[in-house]
């Protein structure tokens, strides 16, 4: 249950009206989106193993960025600090468990997407304790 | 004025082939999305009834999966912007749509699979 319990912790982000303020398209892992568009955020939650205590599980929540290939890489570093002011240091509770953000974040390189030339993707990295869960 | 004739023709074949030929539903996705509040996928479906014709079968083990594959003929026009994410209905079964292996403006040839 854990690893769904995780996934509705980082989804509820992803759901909260601050979020869908920022107007950027948003879609899960393993989620065929018609039309895309030339902006959006894929995201990927890998959970690694045990946590800072026996009740707890640490993992790595990996988003892709995609934007619009051969504009250079501001809108994409504009979308991570989109994405730091939502989950850098923040505690999202969901009922008796508490997803725990660290302090930083990291950019990976940028590349065209192989199976879209047209798009632009860099991958946003941050990891996080799931505490309260076995 | 030939496209619409060599079309009505592959009809007539298709139809001609009597049994050779079966009918088929491909389901094209035209819409859909995905609720983070309920972590569930909605997808619209559009389909379309058309035939085709069997022209290899063979089962293969992959991963340790056993997968049914069918090679399939049918008319271009039918399969026109479908991808491998829609399905294809066959004697009640629905089947993913595979690799291409021939396209031409007027039939096409593709794989198509289920698991067991």
């Amino acid at each position: 249950m854990s690893f769904a319990i995780l996934e509705e912790s980082v989804f509820s982000v992803f759901n909260s009206i601050p979020w869908k303020a920022e107007n950027i398209k948003t879609f899960p892992d393993n989620f065929i989106e018609l039309n895309p568009g030339n902006e959006f955020i894929r995201v990927s939650i890998i959970p690694s193993g045990n946590g800072l205590n026996l009740k707890s599980k640490s993992g790595l929540l990996l988003i892709d960025i995609f934007t619009s290939a051969g504009n250079g890489p501001r809108r994409s570093t504009e979308i991570a600090d989109k994405l730091d002011k939502h989950f850098i240091g923040k505690n999202i509770v969901t009922g008796n468990v508490s997803l725990q953000f660290p302090l930083s974040s990291s950019l990976g390189q940028g590349k065209q997407d192989s199976a879209n030339p047209g798009l632009y993707r860099v991958t946003y990295s941050t990891t996080f304790n799931l505490i309260g869960v076995t | 004025m030939f496209k619409t004739i060599i079309n009505s023709s592959l009809d007539k074949a298709f139809i001609l082939l009597k049994d050779l030929s079966e009918e088929v539903i491909l389901s094209k996705k035209s819409n859909s999305s995905f609720n983070f509040e309920t972590r569930q996928t909605s997808t619209v479906n559009v389909n379309f009834i058309t035939k085709m014709i069997v022209v290899k079968d063979r089962e293969e083990t992959k991963n340790g999966v056993k997968l049914f594959v069918k090679e399939i003929l049918l008319k271009t026009s039918a399969i026109e912007n479908f991808s491998i994410y829609d399905t294809l209905t066959y004697r009640s079964d629905s089947w993913q749509l595979g690799a291409t292996f021939k396209h031409t403006e007027n039939v096409t040839l593709l794989e198509i699979y289920k698991g067991a």
